[in-house]
């Protein structure tokens, strides 16, 4: 089967929920075994964790801890075929996850990201303007989650001009040119969240700049901003406000399981693309909890092959909600709430401050 | 400028300087050890601890209480005469200088008490965060140095401060004895900081417990002795997240028998009794356990991980001797079967603190620690004790720490 006649492969969200789950839990099972025969140290976790080789629901699926990603270099591939080594972001001195692909993960992965990017934005590149700095997406950027995750999204649009200088403060001249050139035709933008609220909304709400024909994708996390309280209704309201931003769309994802990708529809809710799955895992039993149910966030996705992170849990909590019928985005949806929250720990092992 | 020191007792917290601590300290002269009025002071501390709601309910600061009760000090004292020999008289060291640790609220109160019973004066640098139950024992020992006798209330100043080198420079210049509870990274920044030339360091660096468990006695243990045995183990690992040093990870099974129906038993009735005392693990730390555990599994260190359930996840650990290195704590334990008990020597080191043991004789216990030798664990008791405190810690007899040994030769 080629990727052209594959349902799993075509319009990300056309596929509805009865259809999509046999066809993932074939491709996932396949997975599973795809894996354990070329990457040794999957073969011993299966075996250790005594986890079904061959799951008969998507729940039952082995997956591994998120953060086994940091300690361990996985790969399904031989070191010759490592095309590309993504790592996650994280501040100095914190392990960042290795993830290993190969040629063709990474085309599955562009693949992946233009079918999703292209059902809300269309098939035509617009101008886009970068909630950044050049920097971020210069040649001599270290590359990072924030560099990859910025240069991922460029190719989906043309004209670029980038709305920060290089010392992040906003570069009103490059805005207003941009704006000039472009503000009467869709255009789009895209950012990470709390740079998008710290460094744009923040210096330019009010300023009588008109977004109106901008479309806003964001991803990047909500932790900083739940600490000042701002969830991602009040985040839209203050761009629409502020900017006359209206279409302002969030994005989920993480850098360990390629082909994750779940967008924020009109309907606020983030939305499972047909090659990928969410789970949600209640917290007391680690059972697959109810629809709307709050609890640890499990993704799928077909397409790691180079590395064994089809099932992984992540260590953000979530919910997950069922289809609805008649709506344009077919496939579960889902609400981020933020990380698991950072256990204080006892012991006798600490002097406080010395 | 130096930091800014503060004292909580005795008195109303106020600012303390240097100045004050030197006239603090050419106070009093010390007392004898065991002397009846220190003796006293403990049992009403006790009493008070006992009638407080909220300290009679804290495991921490009730086992405090019981350890301050006059029986047990009675033992004490007879225990520490006995051990002096004729030709020697104990005297006090002086003064005592104490870091107790920030996270085991109820441990100040332990090296306070040994070493006023000791008859020494003590400075206890209060750590900056102390939790609701330290402060509770704080406020509850001012109360009972203020009912004692002046004497009695100048033994003790409980200080507070931030981290500064050159104030604790200042303290180590003016004590005879300094104890620090603290880890491998405060152990190594004290040491950093000298002492008096004659001053004694007693110091409480980073260590790792263990547990073995006779198999043919477990298959002959009754429900209630079962039952017992999984409420001491809760005790031991569990009360305080599996992160005290005393706290088991790795457990062994010895001797012949079905392991398999033992350790099924087992490891149900903890996670059993867990819920029943409403432990849960925080999520965070229980997604590090299932992240740690998968680490072992990939690196093959494990066959086999079992989740007993949100606080009981079990590691098969083929090789006793092989060092896991830090865990995460929070209830995960590395599970291995061994013939004998000697054949848990290898998996001693310097490292390792405890060993709590279930049904083995007494003089297998001894052999045992005799074979080990230099590798032999600091302490060998019953599951179900592992966090009893007892003047005999790490290795060290703490009342012989905090006294000196006065030779008196019969002429």
């Amino acid at each position: 089967m080629t990727l052209a006649d594959d349902p799993l492969w075509g319009p990300p969200f056309a596929l509805a929920q009865e259809a999509k789950t046999p066809l993932l839990l074939e491709r996932l099972n396949e997975l599973t075994l795809w894996h354990r025969d070329r990457c040794p140290a999957y073969a011993r976790y299966l075996a250790a964790m005594g986890m079904p080789l061959k799951a008969q629901s998507l729940t039952e699926l082995p997956w591994l801890p998120v953060g086994v990603f940091k300690s361990h270099d996985l790969r399904s591939i031989p070191e010759s075929e490592v095309f590309r080594v993504l790592t996650s972001s994280g501040t100095t001195g914190q392990q960042v996850s290795r993830i290993a692909i190969d040629r063709e993960a990474a085309l599955l992965q562009t693949r992946a990201l233009s079918a999703v990017i292209g059902a809300l934005v269309g098939p035509r590149r617009l101008p886009m303007l970068i909630i950044d700095a050049a920097a971020t997406a210069g040649r001599t950027a270290a590359f990072n989650a924030r560099t990859a995750g910025v240069l991922g999204m460029m190719t989906f649009g043309r004209a670029h001009a980038f709305a920060l200088t290089d010392d992040m403060q906003p570069d009103l001249s490059a805005i207003t040119a941009f704006l000039d050139k472009h503000g009467h035709e869709p255009f789009l933008m895209f950012g990470f969240t709390f740079v998008v609220w710290a460094q744009f909304l923040q210096a330019l709400a009010g300023r009588g700049l008109d977004f109106g024909q901008g479309l806003l994708i964001h991803s990047g996390g909500w932790k900083k901003l739940h600490d000042q309280a701002v969830d991602n209704g009040a985040f839209k309201a203050a761009l629409r406000d502020g900017l006359n931003l209206r279409r302002v769309h969030n994005f989920y994802g993480m850098v360990e399981q390629i082909g994750s990708i779940f967008l924020e529809d009109e309907d606020g809710f983030l939305h499972c693309p047909s090659f990928a799955e969410v789970i949600i895992r209640d917290p007391a039993t680690w059972e697959p909890a109810a629809a709307g149910q709050t609890g640890i966030i499990q993704v799928l996705s077909i397409l790691p092959r180079s590395y064994p992170g089809h099932a992984i849990l992540t260590e953000d909590l979530g919910a997950w909600f069922p289809e609805q019928p008649g709506s344009a985005w077919q496939g579960r949806r889902l609400r981020v709430q933020g990380r698991i929250p950072r256990a204080e720990l006892r012991g006798c092992g600490d002097v406080g401050g010395g | 400028m130096m930091t800014e020191m503060r004292r909580l007792l005795p008195g109303v917290e106020s600012v303390f300087t240097l100045p004050e601590l030197d006239d603090w300290l050419a106070l009093g002269p010390t007392l004898v050890p065991f002397a009846p009025l220190v003796e006293d002071l403990c049992a009403r501390l006790s009493q008070r601890l006992f009638a407080h709601a909220q300290a009679r309910l804290d495991p921490g600061l009730a086992a405090f209480a019981f350890w301050l009760r006059p029986a047990r000090l009675t033992g004490m004292r007879r225990d520490f005469f006995a051990n002096c020999p004729e030709t020697c008289l104990s005297v006090p060291r002086g003064v005592v200088l104490h870091f107790p640790p920030a996270n085991v609220d109820s441990l100040f109160g332990y090296g306070w008490a040994l070493a006023l019973l000791a008859g020494n004066r003590s400075i206890i640098r209060v750590p900056e965060r102390l939790g609701a139950m330290g402060r509770l024992l704080l406020a509850l020992i001012g109360e009972s140095l203020a009912d004692s006798s002046p004497e009695l209330a100048a033994s003790s100043l409980f200080l507070s401060h931030a981290r500064d080198d050159r104030l604790t420079a200042e303290l180590s210049a003016r004590a005879d004895v300094r104890v620090l509870w603290g880890g491998d990274a405060s152990a190594a920044w004290l040491r950093g900081i000298a002492a008096r030339p004659r001053g004694r360091d007693v110091i409480f660096p980073d260590r790792q417990s263990l547990a073995a468990l006779s198999l043919p006695a477990y298959a002959a243990a009754d429900e209630a002795a079962r039952a017992a045995l999984a409420g001491g183990l809760f005790n031991d690992a569990l009360l305080f997240d599996q992160m005290a040093c005393s706290s088991p990870l790795l457990l062994a099974w010895v001797g012949e028998g079905d392991a398999t129906a033992a350790r099924d038993d087992f490891w149900g009735r903890l996670q059993a009794e867990a819920a029943r005392r409403g432990y849960l693990p925080p999520l965070a730390q229980q997604m590090a356990k299932r992240t740690q555990a998968a680490g072992w599994a990939l690196d093959g260190e494990t066959l086999d991980v079992r989740q007993w359930g949100p606080a009981v996840t079990v590691v098969s650990w083929p090789d006793a001797s092989k060092p896991a290195g830090a865990h995460v704590g929070g209830g995960i334990f590395l599970e291995t079967r061994l013939a004998a008990l000697a054949d848990l020597i290898p998996a001693c080191s310097a490292r390792t603190q405890t060993l709590t043991v279930f049904g083995f004789a007494d003089d297998a216990l001894r052999a045992f620690a005799v074979a080990a030798g230099a590798q032999a664990p600091d302490r060998i008791v019953p599951i179900g004790q592992a966090l009893a405190f007892s003047s005999y810690w790490d290795g060290l007899d703490l009342l012989r720490e905090f006294t000196r040994q006065v030779h008196l030769p019969r002429s």
